[in-house]
């Protein structure tokens, strides 16, 4: 199985949106980011790796790929959880994760939801920078 | 036909199956009927997912990946609704339907996973928070940065 080296620092973008969903009445993310950063740096397939598509033209020399993550202080066990999307350089062997969201915020993945979902991160992001 | 107009008619069959045997289970009432279907609605759940792999997705043009999204959200709602009716009747905890029903969630889930990849990738807003992090990445030197997590 072949593993990778993650780095969840560099990205400031990834950094705001954990704080932002820790203050957000989401408490467990760092331990949750923790266990899932242990086992994709085991084996970056692990929990339900996906490649995302239709992306190829603007990713240079990076993968996109999307983990899953279970809410370890949420009731619905497995299903729902974290998403994690990430940029893997496969040169470098490093992984770089860019955003993080709880997917019960994105649920029943309509095209409105989806939009809404979106700007939500955007608006997070540009609030976090003032 | 092209590669990518074999690949999509490939994947729209595999949708329609999925579609009439995920309503077809939701309306279903007699036992044998129900594990019959949802044992079929598994299996064509897991070629479906199968069939919209990352790679096929990509080989398909604008046009096809809408229409192909808006054809798997069709299922992904049956799916959802016939989610929540086995779960208010905690039909999952059941010893013989119990295994085929969590499949069929946990292929449900895969599903939307995938709707909402797709509905990403059409998001111009999305793509470029995408493209600016690859920017600000391909810039910064890897050595400086091994072992963070």
């Amino acid at each position: 199985l072949a593993g990778c080296k993650v780095d969840a620092q560099i990205s400031s973008r990834f950094n705001k949106l954990r704080e932002y969903w820790k203050k957000s009445g989401y408490p467990s993310i760092d331990a949750d980011l923790v266990d899932a950063f242990k086992a994709i740096s085991q084996n970056i397939e692990a929990n339900h790796c996906r490649r995302v598509p239709r992306f190829a033209d603007v990713l240079g020399n990076f993968t996109l790929l999307k983990y899953r993550q279970k809410d370890s202080s949420a009731r619905e066990g497995a299903r729902g959880g974290w998403r994690i999307i990430a940029l893997y350089s496969k040169s470098e062997g490093i992984l770089y994760p860019i955003i993080v969201y709880p997917k019960k915020e994105w649920d029943d993945a309509t095209k409105e939801i989806v939009e809404d979902s979106v700007k939500q991160l955007i608006s997070i992001l540009d609030d976090l920078k003032k | 036909m092209t590669t990518s107009a074999v690949t999509f008619d490939e994947m729209e069959r595999e949708v329609d199956r999925t579609f009439a045997l995920a309503l077809w289970a939701k309306h279903a009432s007699l036992f044998g009927q129900v594990v019959m279907l949802l044992t079929l609605l598994s299996w064509a759940l897991r070629g479906l997912i199968r069939s919209l792999s990352s790679d096929r997705l990509d080989s398909l043009s604008t046009e096809q990946a809408v229409e192909l999204t808006k054809r798997i959200q069709e299922t992904h709602e049956v799916m959802t609704q016939l989610s929540r009716i086995t779960d208010i009747h905690r039909l999952s905890e059941r010893r013989v339907i119990g295994p085929l029903l969590r499949s069929v969630q946990d292929s449900t889930e895969n599903l939307g996973d995938i709707i909402e990849d797709l509905l990403l990738s059409e998001n111009e807003t999305f793509r470029q928070l995408v493209a600016t992090s690859a920017q600000t990445l391909s810039q910064h030197s890897p050595a400086e940065t091994i072992g963070r997590m």
